[in-house]
């Protein structure tokens, strides 16, 4: 579509705008050529107004001649030829346009005013030309930089995607080691605690990599999801780690992002209960409330546990995914009370029953 | 000649079959690897496991208290991991197998002078191997000492968030905020908290590196002052100044300890 008339406003802007061009180009020529103004008008307003359509091709010409790829002499050449043929197709147009006034109404001499004006006619037509030549590169060099700038943000786009639902998708390598450790380590003194051990850990699995790409599951499911990593942190950490989960009953089947809950849980295990000496207990609960789902965990914390602090790269990831989907409506906020670490994240209730994408 | 070297092999061979098993303890916070390890060491009568501990606290005071020749030590376990036990108990540990699910700890394990290094899950053969090393290395040699562990390269680079204390099989760690300041003391150094006094075997200079420099400054030579205790400079002449602590301690400041606290301030 031609950059002028994309939009309706632009375009009656650009035909009225024209229109006058065209009267006051009339009246000026009528002057110099000492043609009755009314006549004038009457004879040359409806020609300069074709003369739009004859101008706006150059821009699809322009497109294909771009500056920068092509010689300057050979733009030059070529722009100056369409603008000696436009000129004459023009010229006779306008000349078929006098004839027809001149035999509608006798009394004037349409084709010799016509033929007056005409010199005067090109030399506008010819500065018009260029001025719109000028315009149109102008108009492409900008659409260029604004469809550049348009693709480095779909990039950019498209990037933290991808790493969103890498991070959301990561299982730490550390832990399948440590799960193949403890597998190792009863598989023999335990054979059907293994065994059950492998299941829930290829549920683990199952779950961590079909969630990867869907990005909403029911709350049941993210709770069954971390129920099946717990138990197998449990196998490692014994009696340091209990756990403590109640959802009501009737938000389980409520929709929420995907793998939301085991980064927070995850979280808990590593820097939470593994930082304590004595371990401790996991508090999750799961209410509804003023519209919202109010997801609660709590894990003690031992600040000086730990050598290092983690990154925080997984509360941030999460934080991002639920702005993403909810905007302002969903919050992800951390805290400290004493000796516990609680995270609670609140969703829109009913927005999440229209399972956005 | 030759019947009575081989007489003597006969005697130093025999010698060894009958020596006492070497007492080892087992330093794990996983219940399963303290178990299947305790039950891979069973095939190996030359050792005698005298213990397990589930974490760095215990493992301190059980070295402390039983004296064990050698330590099978997991790296990672709350609050204590291995490479801060060996800190504490240096000087009464002869020999260190590390046992452990990651590789990246390797070189830092050897650096520390261990025996050898085991990957988890433990690998029977790999773990004889590692028990003969042990055996053939009691009573042929000193047992080398983990003094290098002062020196490693790795554990330096990293400013410290706590100080690891031992108090006979008592551990403390101290956060670094609470530390008021730390003195020098011939081979010791004092960290006083607002409460009370905690020896270490250590040295000032030692410490300064692994302290955050824009928080601890060395006002003497004797002397590493947490600045967020500071109250003020009071000087005395020209040459002598005092800094006065939050709690009206008084410490002295050198010269180029002055020069020091104001580059800082």
């Amino acid at each position: 579509m031609y950059p002028l008339f994309r939009t309706p406003n632009r375009l009656i802007a650009m035909l009225v705008g024209w229109s006058l061009l065209s009267a006051g180009l009339s009246v000026l020529v009528s002057g110099i050529t000492d043609v009755p103004t009314g006549r004038g008008l009457i004879l040359f307003a409806p020609t300069y107004f074709v003369w739009l359509f004859f101008l706006i091709p150059n821009y699809y010409m322009c497109r294909t001649l771009p500056l920068d790829k092509r010689a300057w002499t050979m733009v030059i050449a070529t722009q100056t030829w369409i603008l000696l043929a436009l000129a004459l197709i023009w010229a006779l147009l306008g000349r078929g346009y006098a004839l027809v006034l001149d035999s509608l109404a006798d009394s004037v001499p349409y084709l010799e005013y016509f033929s007056e004006g005409l010199f005067s006619n090109l030399i506008f037509f010819a500065g018009q030309f260029e001025f719109f030549v000028l315009l149109h590169y102008l108009l492409i060099a900008l659409q260029r930089g604004r469809d550049l700038e348009k693709q480095t943000l779909q990039q950019e786009l498209l990037t933290s995607k991808a790493e969103l639902r890498a991070i959301r998708a990561t299982i730490h390598p550390h832990f399948l080691f440590n799960a193949l450790n403890v597998l190792a380590n009863i598989t023999d003194s335990e054979p059907a605690q293994a065994r059950n051990f492998c299941l829930r850990l290829a549920d683990f699995l199952r779950y961590s990599v079909a969630y990867g790409d869907r990005p909403t599951a029911t709350l049941g499911a993210e709770l069954e999801h971390v129920q099946n990593y717990l138990s197998i942190e449990r196998e490692r950490f014994g009696e340091r780690l209990c756990t403590d989960i109640e959802a009501e009953e009737e938000l389980l089947e409520t929709p929420v992002p995907s793998l939301m809950l085991f980064p927070l849980v995850e979280n808990a295990i590593k820097h939470g209960i593994d930082s304590c000496i004595e371990g401790g207990c996991l508090k999750m609960r799961a209410v509804a409330g003023d519209g919202g789902l109010h997801i609660e965990i709590s894990n003690p914390v031992d600040e000086l546990g730990h050598k290092r602090q983690g990154t925080g790269i997984g509360l941030i990831s999460l934080r991002q995914r639920l702005k993403n989907r909810y905007g302002d409506e969903a919050t992800l906020q951390t805290c400290r009370e004493d000796n516990l670490f609680i995270a609670r994240i609140c969703l829109p209730l009913r927005r999440a029953s229209a399972a956005v994408n | 000649m030759s019947a009575f070297t081989k007489s003597v092999r006969r005697r130093k061979l025999s010698g060894m079959a009958k020596r006492e098993p070497i007492r080892c303890l087992i330093v794990d916070d996983e219940p399963h690897a303290r178990q299947a390890l305790q039950t891979a060491l069973a095939r190996h009568p030359e050792l005698d496991v005298i213990g397990l501990c589930e974490n760095g606290l215990q493992a301190v005071k059980a070295i402390n208290e039983q004296h064990p020749q050698l330590l099978f030590l997991d790296v990672q376990m709350p609050k204590l991991d291995g490479f801060d036990v060996l800190e504490l108990v240096q000087e009464q540990i002869p020999f260190v197998i590390f046992v452990t699910a990651y590789d990246q700890y390797a070189v830092q394990a050897f650096e520390a002078n261990a025996v050898d290094y085991l990957l988890k899950p433990v690998d029977p053969k790999r773990l004889a191997q590692a028990v003969e090393k042990v055996v053939a290395r009691v009573g042929m040699e000193e047992p080398s000492r983990l003094q290098s562990l002062l020196a490693d390269p790795v554990r330096e680079r990293e400013l410290m968030r706590r100080i690891l204390v031992r108090d006979g099989s008592e551990v403390h760690v101290l956060p670094v905020d609470s530390v008021m300041y730390i003195e020098a003391a011939d081979d010791y150094v004092a960290i006083h908290t607002a409460q009370d006094t905690h020896i270490k075997l250590d040295r000032l200079s030692r410490l300064q590196k692994k302290l955050d420099p824009r928080q601890f400054c060395r006002i003497h030579r004797s002397y590493l002052l947490n600045i967020n205790f500071l109250s003020r400079i009071e000087s005395e002449s020209k040459d002598s100044r005092i800094a006065i602590l939050t709690d009206k301690r008084e410490l002295p400041i050198s010269r180029s300890g002055y020069g020091n606290l104001q580059k800082l301030l």
